[in-house]
């Protein structure tokens, strides 16, 4: 059966199964409480954040904040960061936090793949760069996937949930997204006729 | 029409641009074939193109044998 192409094909926020969106003010609100309740990027674990510095902290160092979103409802899901930019040496970091109940499906790989290819489209990045624990190879399964290297591993880095856990160091080179990813994302943008129950 | 278990494995093979040697109805996408998480999210994908619908999360972890995907295949094939 031939896969209908149409406009989201134009749209490298939008996929199949979730779609990204730019944070927006309203947004904040709903970050805080994730923040608060531990779906939080690593780096802020361990420092208290007060709803007054909590827009200042969420975009210190940050280049781009999307929102993952169910595509029908809009309801948000997640938060996709690309922080740490240097765009002399052609380099960012990212990060992706999910709700814990979407956690270890499919989609999670959906956003993540969405939002490195908005990267690689927008900006001339060489590398882009992941920082994750080893609980969250768990949770995603995906973190270190085909054409991820693992750069390096930090042993007992972080103190997660009351455990000690690596931080591992992986990257996805420009090259690499061009020739693997480009075409799993070119499929994921195309569209099928209805999401069945 | 409905494809065949065995067209459907080389309808899918095609597609991902693999060879899938002694396709069985039990055979593993992650432990026989080795697939990683991204393989098996496109298979996903694949799957969607041939049925004309998007598979719904829930389902997505239930799927991890050809069998499986092949059963979904026909659900939703036969009743379009």
């Amino acid at each position: 059966m031939p896969v209908e192409r149409d406009a989201a094909q134009e749209d490298p926020l939008r996929g199949r199964h979730i779609v990204l969106r730019p944070l927006v003010a309203d947004d904040y609100s709903q970050l805080y409480e994730w923040a608060a309740g531990g779906l939080v990027p690593w780096q802020w674990q361990g420092r208290p954040i007060g709803p007054e510095g909590f827009q200042q902290t969420l975009w210190s160092g940050a280049l781009a904040h999307l929102v993952i979103c169910e595509p029908t409802s809009a309801k948000p899901i997640g938060l996709f960061t690309a922080y740490g930019a240097n765009f002399h040496h052609q380099f960012c970091y990212v990060q992706m936090g999910l709700v814990p109940d979407v956690r270890g499906h499919g989609w999670p790989i959906e956003a993540g793949l969405l939002g490195i290819n908005y990267l690689f489209l927008r900006h001339n990045f060489r590398k882009i760069y992941g920082e994750i624990t080893s609980q969250q190879v768990g949770q995603y399964g995906s973190a270190i996937g085909p054409g991820f290297d693992v750069e390096g591993r930090l042993i007992d880095h972080l103190f997660v949930d009351g455990e000690l856990c690596d931080m591992i160091i992986v990257s996805l080179t420009r090259a690499t997204w061009e020739d693997q990813l480009r075409p799993v994302i070119r499929r994921l943008q195309s569209s099928t006729r209805e999401e069945t129950s | 029409m409905t494809l065949t278990f065995d067209d459907f494995v080389g309808r899918v093979a095609s597609e991902l641009g693999i060879d899938v040697a002694n396709p069985a109805r039990d055979t593993s996408l992650r432990d026989d074939l080795m697939f990683d998480s991204i393989a098996v999210f496109e298979f996903v994908l694949v799957l969607e193109e041939l049925c004309g619908v998007l598979m719904p999360e829930a389902l997505l972890s239930t799927i991890d044998t050809l069998g499986e995907a092949f059963g979904w295949y026909e659900v939703r094939v036969g009743s379009a």
